[in-house]
C-alpha cells in the first residue's frame, strides 16, 4: 500500500499537535496504520515545532528528508524552513501569519517579508498553496482554528487517503462543544479556499 | 478514557509511553513511580491521571534515585513495580541500580528507561544499553508503540522468572511515537504482600555481595538461554544472502526500507537484546555474505557481534559504524538506514530530495524563549541588575545554572548562565568557584530540581561556609517537563495523601543565616534584596517564588477569571527598547506603529510595567480592538 508522509509545523502553540491527532483519528476510523511522530518538552516553549503524520503501510512515525508528500505550515517562514522535507511532486501548503522571533525585533536578525517567502516558496514546486488561514478562521469565529482552516486546504489537494466526512467527524471528537461550530465554520472555508486556489495552479 | 476503559482486542492510538501504562496494567503492575524527565514524562503523568481509578499505587518521587528505591523495595517484598526515567535519571539512580542487579527482586521489577538520541530534549545522548551490560541487566528494546505495550508485559514475566529487574529501553522516537495498540485484558493487582525478611539476599555486605555476584552471573547466563529462544528476537528470512541486525526503532526503519530493494534482504529484529542471542545471530549470519547492523547511538551490538564471530569460521563481511556505513551520532531515519543498505547491496539510490543549496530568503533561528509572563524572566533581571551594581569595577560574577525552564536564562540578554553540569550541579560547583576565585558566585535552581538534586549540595556549602549567593526559583511547578507536582508545591485536591515541604523551613533548618523570600513579579523590591543577598558574605539564599503563568493562567480560566493585558501607550512610546533589549519578553513585537504588545502572546503579568512606565493594564475592550483571541 502507498504511503502518505505528512509534515506539520509552526511555532509552539499554534495547535499543531491538534492537527495531527484529528489527522491520526479521521485515518484510524477509515482502517488505516497511522503512525504520529509528535514533539513535548522544550522545543515547545517558542520554538519551531514539527509532527509528522505517516499513513500506510510503516512501522514509524519519522518522515525522511525528501519524502514528504505534504508540508502543512502554521507560519511562513517555517513552511520555508522545512523544504528539506520536499520532493518535486510535493504539495506545500502554508498560512501566510509570519510570526517574528524575538532576535528579529530586537534588530539581530531580518525576516523576510510575506512576498519574499512567498516567492521562495513557489520556487520549490509546483504545488504550493499560502492562505491567510488565520483570516479565514477569523471570519469563521476565531483565530484560534486557524489550523482547522488549514486542515480543510489539506483535504482540498485530495492528496490525503481520507474522507472528507471521516475528517469532519475526527474534528467533532477532538474538540469542545461550544467551539464545535467554529471549526467545522473554519474547515468548510479552508476546503473552498483550497478548491480555490487549485483551480488555479493549473496541474 | 480509553487508555483504562477501552475494548479488549480492539485497536487505539497511544503514545509510546502511554502504551507503556497499558501494558503496566495488563501485567497486574502494583506500584509504580517516576521523577519526570523528557521523553519519559507522560508514563507518570498517565499514571497520575489515571491512578484514582486503578487499584496500583503511584509517586513522583523526589528525584530517580529514590524512585527507583521505592520500585525496587517494593518488588524485593513480592509487588510487580515500575519506575520510569530518562536517560541520565540513571546516572542519578546507578548507585542503587547496580545493587539491585546483585539482590535481585522477590516480585517483578521493571525499570523503564527512555533515551533520547539527537538531544530534543537532554543534555546528552549517552546510551543506556552500556548500562544494560554494566550492570549485567536484562533489556528488552520495543521498536513501535504496540510493542511498547507487549514488552511491558513481557518484561514483568521476564523479571518474575529471573528473580532480577529487567530495563525495558525506550527512545524519544518510541516513547513519543503515536501509533496503533490492541488492547489485552487488565489484571487487577493482588493485594498487599508480606516482605520476607533474607539478609544474604538483600543486604550486599562484601561477604554476601561475593556470592550475589557469582549468583547474578548465573542468572544472566539463564537470560541468554531464554533470549536464544525468544520470541521477542525475530528472523525474516530472505532468499538472498544479505541481512541486517537491529534493533529499537532504528528496526522498524530497517523493515520499511529494505522492501524498497530488488535484492532480497533478510531481518534479524533484536528486541530481547540484553543478553546478545549468541546461537540465534551465529546461525542467522551463517547463510549471509555481508550482514548490515543497524543501531542508533554506540556500536553496542556491533562490537559484540564482531567478537561472537571471531574465530568461529563463520564467513560474513559485517557492516555497520565501525565500518563507517552508519554514523555513531544523533538519531537515524529510514533515509539514512536506506543508504547504508545500498551501500552494502551496491545499489545506487536516486535522491528525491529537492536541492535547495541556494537558499532564497533566510529564516532567522527560533529558538525556544521564556513564555511572556514568565516569573524566571523578571528574577533574572531583577538579578543581572543587582549583580551589575555590586561589581562595579570588579570582575563579572560567575554565574552556575541548573536545568528546567530557568535554563533559558542562559541565552541573551541575561546570560545568565556560566556553568552547567546536570540536576543539583548549580549548588554544588559554587563551592568550587568560590575558592578558586575572587569573584561573585550567583547559583540559580528551580524548585523541583532543588528538591532533586540541590539538598546535599547546599548542605556542602553551608558545612564549608562558601561566600555564595543561591536564587531559588519557586514557580510551584514542575515546569519544563510538563508541570509535575514536587515535593514543595502539592495542588489543590492532592493535599490528603501528601505533605507539602517547606522550601524555606528546610533551608532555615540547615542554617542559612541570611534568606529571603520575594516575588519577582515585584521586580524593584526583589532587585533589592538581591543587592543585600550577593553583599553579604557567607551563605546567601533567595527564594523567589511566583507561580509558573501558564499554571496561574489556566486555573485563572478554570475559575472563569478574566486575564489582563497588557498594552503600550503607543503615543509616548520613544523606543527606547528597555522592554525588548533588556526585559526580552517575546509579546513584544515592532508594528506598523511602533512597538506594541502581542495581545494573543500577552499573558498578562504586568511586571513589564515596571520595566516601563509607558505600558498599561487593559481590560477586554483593549483586547478585541486588538482582533486577538
Ligand atoms: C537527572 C535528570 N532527571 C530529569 C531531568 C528532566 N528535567 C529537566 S528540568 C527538570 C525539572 C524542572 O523543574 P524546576 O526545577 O522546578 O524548574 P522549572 O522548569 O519549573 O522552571 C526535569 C525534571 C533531567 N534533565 N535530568
Ligand atoms: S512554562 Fe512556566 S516556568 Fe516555563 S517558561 Fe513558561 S511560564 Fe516560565
Amino acid at each position: 500500500m502507498e504511503t502518505t508522509n505528512i509534515v506539520i509545523t509552526g511555532v509552539g502553540g499554534q495547535g499543531i499537535i491538534l492537527v495531527s491527532h484529528i489527522l491520526a483519528d479521521a485515518a484510524k476510523a477509515s482502517d488505516l496504520s497511522v503512525y504520529v511522530g509528535e514533539v513535548h518538552g522544550m522545543a515547545q516553549r517558542g520554538g519551531v515545532v514539527h509532527t509528522y503524520v505517516r499513513i500506510g503501510d510503516i512501522y514509524s512515525s519519522l518522515v525522511p528528508e525528501g519524502e514528504a508528500d505534504i508540508v502543512l505550515s502554521l507560519e511562513m517562514g517555517e513552511a520555508y524552513r522545512a523544504r528539506n522535507y520536499l520532493n518535486s511532486e510535493s504539495w506545500v501548503i502554508t498560512n501566510q501569519r509570519r510570526i517574528i522571533p524575538l532576535s528579529v525585533v530586537k534588530g539581530e536578525a531580518d525576516y523576510p517579508e510575506a512576498e519574499e517567502i512567498e516567492k521562495a516558496l513557489d520556487g520549490l514546486g509546483e504545488r504550493t498553496l499560502s492562505v491567510d488561514a488565520t483570516k479565514l478562521a477569523r471570519e469563521s469565529g476565531s483565530e484560534i482554528a486557524e489550523n482547522v482552516v488549514m486542515l480543510g486546504i489539506m483535504v482540498a489537494t485530495g492528496a490525503l487517503p481520507i474522507e472528507e466526512e471521516t475528517i469532519k467527524e475526527a474534528i467533532v471528537d477532538r474538540v469542545k462543544e461550544e467551539w464545535k461550530e467554529v471549526n467545522l465554520k473554519a474547515f468548510a472555508a479552508g476546503l473552498q479556499k483550497g478548491q480555490d486556489l487549485i483551480a488555479e495552479l493549473e496541474l | 478514557m480509553d487508555l483504562i476503559n477501552g475494548v479488549v482486542g480492539k485497536e487505539y492510538l497511544l503514545l509510546g509511553n502511554e502504551a507503556v501504562v497499558r501494558g503496566a496494567l495488563e501485567a497486574g503492575m502494583d506500584i509504580a513511580t517516576q521523577y519526570p524527565g523528557t521523553p519519559s514524562s507522560e508514563i507518570g503523568d498517565t499514571l497520575w491521571k489515571i491512578k484514582e481509578d486503578c487499584d496500583f499505587y503511584y509517586e513522583y518521587s523526589t528525584n530517580e534515585k529514590v524512585s527507583l528505591e521505592v520500585a525496587a523495595a517494593a518488588a524485593s517484598a513480592g509487588a510487580r513495580s515500575l519506575a520510569a526515567m530518562k536517560h541520565v535519571g540513571l546516572n542519578v539512580a546507578s548507585d542503587s541500580f547496580m545493587s539491585t542487579a546483585y539482590t535481585g527482586v522477590r516480585g517483578a521489577m521493571v525499570i523503564v528507561v527512555a533515551d533520547d538520541p539527537s538531544m530534543h530534549s537532554s543534555q546528552n545522548e549517552q546510551d543506556t544499553r552500556i548500562y544494560s551490560r554494566l550492570a549485567d541487566m536484562p533489556m528488552l528494546e520495543p521498536a513501535t508503540p504496540n510493542e511498547a505495550k507487549e514488552m511491558t508485559k513481557e518484561a514483568f514475566e521476564l523479571s518474575e522468572e529471573l528473580g532480577m529487574p529487567v530495563i525495558l529501553r525506550l527512545t524519544t522516537r518510541i516513547s513519543h511515537t503515536r501509533g496503533p495498540v490492541s488492547f489485552g485484558e487488565i489484571k487487577v493487582p493482588e493485594g498487599k504482600k508480606e516482605f520476607i525478611s533474607n539478609p544474604t539476599k538483600f543486604v550486599p555486605t562484601p561477604g554476601n555481595a561475593y556470592h550475589l555476584h557469582r549468583e547474578l552471573k548465573e542468572r544472566i547466563a539463564q537470560a541468554k538461554k531464554l533470549s536464544n529462544s525468544s520470541e521477542l528476537n525475530r528472523v525474516e528470512s530472505a532468499k538472498g544472502r544479505v541481512g541486517i541486525i537491529s534493533s529499537s526503532v532504528a528496526a522498524a526503519y530497517a523493515r520499511e526500507v529494505k522492501e524498497e530493494f530488488e535484492q532480497e534482504v533478510s531481518l534479524l529484529t533484536l528486541a530481547f537484546s540484553y543478553p546478545l542471542p549468541d546461537d540465534l545471530i551465529k546461525d542467522f549470519v551463517s547463510d549471509l555474505d555481508k550482514v548490515l547492523i543497524v543501531e542508533e547511538l554506540e556500536p553496542v551490538m556491533e562490537k559484540e557481534i564482531r567478537s561472537l564471530l571471531y574465530g568461529t569460521g563463520i564467513e560474513v563481511e559485517v557492516f555497520g559504524k565501525l565500518s563507517a556505513h552508519l554514523p555513531e551520532l544523533y538519531e537515524y531515519t529510514p533515509k539514512l538506514v536506506r543508504e547504508a543498505l545500498a551501500e552494502v547491496l551496491g545499489v545506487e539510490l536516486e535522491d528525491s530530495a529537492l536541492s535547495t543549496a541556494e537558499s532564497e530568503v533566510e529564516i532567522p533561528p527560533r529558538p525556544p524563549v521564556m513564555c511572556a509572563g514568565c516569573p524566571h524572566r523578571h528574577s533574572y533581571y531583577a538579578v543581572v541588575k543587582a549583580a551589575h551594581a555590586c561589581t562595579k569595577g570588579e570582575p563579572d560574577p560567575v554565574y552556575t545554572g541548573d536545568i528546567g525552564c530557568y535554563t533559558l536564562g542562559a541565552a541573551p540578554p541575561f546570560m545568565a548562565i556560566d556553568y552547567l553540569l546536570s540536576m543539583g550541579s548549580s549548588i554544588g560547583t559554587t563551592g568550587g568557584f568560590a575558592e578558586a576565585t575572587e569573584q561573585k558566585v550567583i547559583s540559580f535552581i528551580g524548585d523541583s530540581t532543588f528538591f532533586h538534586g540541590g539538598l546535599p549540595a547546599l548542605v556542602n556549602v553551608i558545612h564549608n561556609q562558601h561566600d555564595i549567593t543561591l536564587v531559588i526559583l519557586d514557580n510551584s511547578t514542575t515546569a519544563m517537563t510538563g508541570h509535575q507536582p514536587h515535593p514543595g508545591a502539592v495542588k489543590d485536591g492532592e493535599g490528603a495523601s501528601l505533605r507539602e515541604v517547606s522550601i524555606e523551613d528546610t533551608v532555615r533548618g540547615m542554617g542559612v543565616e541570611f534568606l529571603e523570600v520575594v516575588d519577582p513579579q515585584n521586580i524593584e523590591e526583589t532587585e533589592e534584596i538581591f543587592k543585600e543577598a550577593i553583599e553579604f558574605e557567607g551563605v546567601s539564599v533567595v527564594i523567589s517564588r511566583a507561580p509558573c503563568i501558564l499554571v496561574e493562567n489556566r486555573f485563572k480560566m478554570e475559575r472563569g477569571e478574566e486575564i489582563v493585558k497588557c498594552k503600550i501607550k503607543e503615543e509616548d512610546c520613544v523606543e527606547c527598547d528597555v522592554c525588548v533589549q533588556k526585559y526580552a519578553c517575546p509579546a513584544f513585537y515592532r508594528g506598523p506603529d511602533g512597538l506594541a504588545i502581542d495581545q494573543a502572546l500577552c499573558n498578562g503579568c504586568g511586571a513589564c510595567q515596571q520595566v516601563c512606565p509607558l505600558i498599561d493594564l487593559f481590560g477586554e475592550g483593549a483586547i478585541e480592538e486588538e482582533g486577538g483571541a
